[in-house]
């Protein structure tokens, strides 16, 4: 166990929530998006999980992406029969995404990459302690 | 050569230990949203039962009264090893970390790594002064 193995973890760390704020953003800007043909599914939220992965290269017990998924919860009926997306009967299909959980999970993973950018610092002060033995 | 003095092997378990407490903590911050990941410690080995089995002179041992009688294993020879932490809540996806506790920890420990290397380097400048050298 090397302190640069602390980097390592962490910056692993940084960038499975980054991957979470990219999603986030991605299911907030289609979060309008209608089918394109009548009576088609619209845009269905995505997630993802994260899991404990081992770097067997360094030895390392890392952090990655487990998996996409999508989200099955039912999409939003709304009657609008002008949309180019509504079926026979003039209900249009929403996207399942609710912006105020996008905006939440995305302020979490905000926290959870700045924790890890805590913890990079903090290493190099480690570092640094034991550097000012040399002086 | 260091190692044989006492002191120099002692302050060198403390850091090898902040620097393996620190992998694990940096662990549980990038793992901060990895379904059923719990958090982790490492035990801390007794160095103050170490420092006592140093010093020698006025310790005071368990007498053996029959040959059968086994003397308790000295204490904080055992390398650290990891614990699980049970206070934290657990999530509904299983995951049990703290944000705020772990870089609480983190800066802790942190803390103690600077305690230590100033003890070493006080000590160095010790022995620097008594073979005559400019400290």
């Amino acid at each position: 166990m090397k302190l640069e193995d602390a980097v390592a973890i962490a910056s692993a760390g940084m960038k499975v929530q980054g991957v979470r704020v990219r999603l986030a953003s991605e299911n907030l800007a289609n979060a309008s998006s209608t089918a394109a043909e009548p009576g088609g599914d619209p845009y269905r939220r995505k997630t993802v999980s994260f899991r404990e992965s081992l770097d067997r290269a360094r030895d390392l017990r890392l952090v990655d992406v487990a998996r996409y998924d999508v989200d099955h919860t039912a999409f939003e009926r709304r009657y609008d029969p002008a949309h180019p997306a509504a079926d026979d009967t003039g209900y249009v299909l929403m996207p399942n995404v609710r912006p105020l959980v996008e905006l939440m999970d995305m302020r979490e993973a905000q926290r959870s990459y700045e924790a890890n950018l805590n913890a990079i610092s903090m290493t190099r002060r480690l570092v640094r302690q034991t550097l000012d033995l040399l002086r | 050569m260091l190692e044989r003095i006492s002191l120099f092997d002692l302050v060198g378990r403390r850091l090898a230990f902040a620097e393996q407490r620190h992998m694990v903590l940096t662990r549980n911050i990038a793992n901060a949203d990895t379904p059923g990941y719990r958090a982790q410690d490492v035990k801390q080995p007794d160095f103050g039962a170490m420092v006592a089995a140093r010093a020698g002179a006025g310790r005071v041992e368990l007498a053996r009264s029959h040959d059968g009688h086994r003397l308790p294993a000295s204490n904080g020879t055992e390398g650290p090893h990891r614990v699980r932490d049970a206070k934290v809540a657990v999530t509904v996806s299983g995951n049990a970390v703290n944000l705020e506790e772990e870089a609480g920890k983190l800066a802790s420990n942190a803390g103690q790594h600077g305690r230590a290397m100033a003890v070493y380097g006080k000590y160095i400048s010790f022995l620097k002064l008594a073979v005559g050298a400019s400290a």
